[in-house]
């Protein structure tokens, strides 16, 4: 018998575990990589647009949202009051609430009506969630014994959040 | 000294255990590129939406900017920035502009506040910025005022480079 023979096959090597071994590791690696890679690519888009769709949408929602946060008449005042608390969240809700009380009792004896316009609508960020926007508003204010109009041309950075349900103001900043 | 028989199953197992490794690294790879379209075009935005507000940003604070004793650095940076229509009329308007402004001696700083972009498409975008600046000139006293601005821009890419082709203030 050579010595050849008196080996054992190939299949039952030790240097072919030891190959096996080093493969099984690098295709660890591998797949950690590809992981890593997949999670990455799927769930993480760098930059101010991460969701195409939320912008078109977030665009539109502002200039509607906006003019209902921003508008109310001495006339109606509690269902217009009622119509803008509904397209806010229950945190921007509060800091509405607080400015509206300090202007409530105002507005029913100067008979005052506020309009808002968003003259101009367009986003700064969108993710599935959160939209920020910048809207140009313009709010012409009317009150009693007054014949002449107030117009106010603002800039307000309007941030729409959205859950489960429809879009929502999260965050409004005039400047 | 003869080798130990016991590799061969231990052979077996890390030979399924690369052949699965490499399929699940293979699976993933593939599905990775070929991602929710979605994905991709907000990529693609997000790039140019940074090319776009940098470009806004820029012409709008040179546009806002003057300096009754500097006036051709200002002027310069606007029309680098500026196509069309708008390098016409600026152009156009040019002479006029320093001549008032030396007489007036005017002094102007724009800051940009925020910039939101409108209608985008592949090569032209609607952008609206909002911006104040500080003036100081003779009606003011030469005390510094501050102003505010809504701008609408028309911005169009030529050959790779985000210019403005139209520019008003939204009143």
């Amino acid at each position: 018998m050579s010595p050849e023979t008196s080996r054992p096959g190939l299949l039952g090597s030790g240097r072919l575990a030891a190959v096996l071994l080093v493969l099984v590791l690098l295709a660890g690696a591998g797949l950690g990589w590809a992981l890593w890679h997949d999670r990455h690519a799927t769930t993480q888009v760098r930059g101010p647009i991460s969701s195409t769709t939320a912008r078109t949408a977030g665009m539109a929602a502002a200039t509607e949202l906006t003019e209902k946060a921003l508008s109310y008449s001495w006339s109606s005042l509690d269902r217009d009051v009622k119509a803008a608390r509904a397209v806010m969240t229950p945190g921007f809700r509060q800091q509405y609430d607080q400015a509206m009380g300090r202007v409530h009792d105002q507005t029913l004896r100067n008979h005052i009506t506020l309009k808002a316009t968003a003259v101009a609508s367009s986003v700064i960020s969108a993710s599935d969630h959160e939209v920020k926007t910048l809207v140009f508003v313009d709010q012409v204010t009317t009150a009693k014994g007054t014949k002449r109009q107030r117009v106010d041309q603002n800039r307000v950075v309007v941030t729409l959040t959205r859950g489960a349900g429809d879009w929502q103001i999260s965050r409004m900043k005039a400047f | 000294m003869a080798e130990p028989r016991s590799w061969g199953p231990v052979n077996g197992v890390l030979g399924v255990l690369l052949v699965v490794l490499v399929l699940a690294t293979v699976f993933f790879a593939v599905r990775g590129t070929s991602e929710e379209p979605g994905t991709v075009a907000a990529a693609a935005m997000s790039r140019q939406y940074g090319a776009v507000t940098a470009a806004a940003r820029q012409e709008t604070e040179a546009f806002l900017t003057v300096d009754y004793r500097h006036l051709a650095p200002s002027a310069n940076r606007v029309l680098a920035g500026a196509t069309g229509q708008f390098k016409r009329e600026y152009q156009e308007a040019e002479v006029h502009l320093r001549s008032a402004a030396r007489q007036s001696k005017a002094t102007s700083k724009g800051t940009v506040r925020a910039v939101g972009i409108g209608d985008l498409d592949g090569d032209s975008a609607i952008v609206y910025v909002a911006a104040d600046s500080t003036v100081s000139n003779t009606s003011t006293g030469h005390k510094a005022e501050p102003r505010y601005y809504r701008l609408q821009l028309q911005m169009t890419k030529v050959g790779g480079t985000w210019l403005t082709a139209n520019l008003q203030f939204v009143s």
